[in-house]
């Protein structure tokens, strides 16, 4: 894809060069806003094969447990690889739109097919990691803690370290992640070639790159927690739930979750679904853009890559 | 994505601005916030710890004054610091942003008053939304306050990054290579050289040092070769060496008092 970002980089209309924290957040907005429709109909597969699966999850105590699981399982697999080529697609059509200034929708999903196994396998090793990483930190300090004398502030401070350590770990493998996937779809890496580019875009600046990550979650949580309070309060103002119902469901507002329907049928539990669900469809690229735009940023202060591809253009 | 706004002055002078976006506002008004909850939790701390010790006729005086402390910080806090420092408050001064009117001027104490009155509306119906979704789908990322108030949140200068950017003229390296040095003078034609050429040799010479080895070779191969194409050069070149030979002819006051001396080093003419 770089190849052909290049070959269009007469039509380019962006202005590389290394950003700033605001910058680098503004940019993020700026593109989710100039390719909004785009964006939403690259999501609009995850929307589609999630309003499934909640279908599917209707099924739930109506059939045995064991017939359940067969069905299931295998759907929340695929939600899992949709999953992957969704964010794939978005990846591909960020880079597409920060160095060419518009969308192949059509090309970033086969992009995203076809570097699926790859991203899959990094998503895996990277995940594997995040999870030994955790144990490693977090058994010794179950263990000390059981010979402390125990008192509700040290609960809260323990559960605060462990949230805060979780946080971490997955922000610093997310991160990885995102910066091995890519290498792999902007640059056509393998495996093993993207875990070295990741690792050369990354070196000595883990921590303010991983920082960086962590603000943009940030953002993409508040916002999405902001849209999903307004509109379940508009609808609670307007009658069309019960108040009291709604402030007890405030909870499973909170947090970004996995919209299956579990409680029972009611107009409260479809609308809050409803609103979950089309949340994290709209927002979804938010993250997405931050985290390609820190990978792009991070080769043009190591690598000079503004100055490359400026130089290609010049050099016809 | 470089969101610019043009102003055309009454003196026809245009001037322009980056817009600042949802993001940097965001932690903007993060850090104003924080800054705020610690001030009103260090006031509240203090009434707990010494004004209820002050007896029942002074305590309530002081907790009264208190509330009036608050009430003023919550709704001046933002007013007082956008009129005394030009537009910037403590969280926007860190994100390098400023309140500006649409037509480029200082905002005065009315405007700042109505965009933080205002503020009340972007609020609603919670954190912001309204202000969020107004800001979404303006073309100039203004809230309700900042469309009441006619101002708009504007980048202040980047002239203290580093890193600036190919087409930036701040960039300024330093190259010391005496004319003894020079190895491709002979075949070097600075007139060859175009503005945008030399402003990318410029901010390929300023950022160097971060580059590594490789990637420096890399790169000032990518920039050099068409160059010394240009020139019709042989093709045994140190391009990085090419390239700051280029840029000190080029930006030299008198690039082209150089004459040879024995065929491959120069000096320059008094």
């Amino acid at each position: 894809m770089e190849i052909e970002s290049r070959t269009a980089i007469e039509n380019a209309s962006p202005i590389l060069r290394p950003m700033g924290f605001g910058e680098l957040l503004d940019t993020t907005f700026s593109l989710y806003r100039k390719n909004f429709l785009r964006y939403l109909g690259i999501c609009s597969f995850y929307f589609f094969i999630m309003v499934i699966a909640s279908l599917i999850s209707l099924l739930n105590g109506s059939i045995p447990r064991h017939e359940w699981l067969a069905i299931w399982l295998p759907t929340l697999f695929v939600i899992f690889c949709i999953a992957i080529i969704v964010v794939n697609a978005l990846m591909s059509a960020t880079a597409q739109a920060y160095l060419v200034g518009n969308i192949a929708t059509i090309k970033v999903f086969d992009l995203g097919v076809r570097r699926f196994f790859a991203c899959f396998g990094g998503l895996l090793l990277y995940g594997l990691l995040a999870i030994i990483t955790a144990i490693l930190i977090v058994f010794p300090f179950g263990l000390i803690s059981e010979t402390l004398p125990m008192n509700y502030i040290f609960y809260v401070v323990l559960g605060l370290f462990y949230f805060l350590i979780t946080i971490f770990i997955a922000a610093y493998f997310g991160t990885y992640w995102c910066f091995f996937a890519a290498a792999v779809l902007v640059e056509g890496k393998s495996i093993q070639d993207a875990i070295r580019r990741r690792r050369e875009l990354v070196r000595r600046m883990s921590f303010k790159i991983v920082g960086t990550t962590m603000a943009i979650f940030l953002l993409y949580s508040v916002i999405s927690f902001i849209l999903r309070f307004s509109f379940s309060l508009l609808f609670a103002l307007t009658g069309l739930i019960n108040m009291a119902e709604f402030e007890r469901k405030l909870g499973s507002l909170m947090f970004i979750q996995f919209p299956i329907i579990q409680d029972e049928l009611n107009l409260l539990n479809i609308l809050l679904y409803a609103i979950n669900l089309s949340v994290d469809t709209i927002t979804m690229p938010i993250w997405v853009i931050g985290a390609i735009l820190l990978y792009f940023d991070q080769r043009i202060r190591k690598e000079g890559f503004d100055i490359e591809m400026v130089a290609e253009r010049q050099g016809g | 994505m470089n969101e610019q706004l043009s102003v055309e002055t009454p003196e026809q002078i245009d001037i322009n601005y980056q817009k600042a976006g949802i993001g940097s506002r965001f932690y903007a008004a993060l850090l104003d916030t924080s800054l705020l909850v610690f001030i009103m939790l260090v006031g509240t701390y203090v009434r707990i710890r010494f004004v209820t010790e002050l007896g029942d006729i002074l305590g309530n005086w002081l907790g009264a004054v208190g509330g009036i402390v608050i009430f003023a910080l919550f709704w001046g806090y933002y007013m007082v610091f956008e009129i005394t420092t030009n537009g910037q408050s403590p969280g926007k001064l860190a994100l390098g942003l400023r309140v500006i009117k649409e037509g480029g001027y200082p905002i005065s104490f009315a405007d700042s008053a109505i965009r933080n009155l205002v503020r009340v509306v972007d609020f609603l119906p919670f954190f912001y939304g309204a202000g969020l979704f107004v800001m979404l789908i303006n073309k100039n990322w203004q809230r309700l306050g900042d469309l009441a108030a006619g101002t708009l949140v504007v980048k202040t200068s980047r002239k203290s990054r580093k890193l600036t950017g190919v087409n930036s003229e701040i960039s300024t390296p330093s190259v010391n290579i005496s004319p003894q040095e020079f190895l491709y003078t002979d075949w070097i034609k600075p007139e060859l050289v175009t503005e945008s050429e030399l402003s990318m040799i410029r901010e390929y010479l300023s950022r160097r040092p971060t580059l590594s080895a490789i990637r420096r070779m890399e790169l000032a191969r990518t920039i050099g070769y068409p160059i010394a194409e240009k020139m019709e050069s042989g093709s045994n070149i140190r391009y990085d060496k090419f390239l700051e030979e280029i840029y000190v002819l080029k930006t030299s006051e008198h690039p082209k008092t150089v004459q040879e001396n024995d065929g491959r080093q120069l000096e320059p003419t008094e």
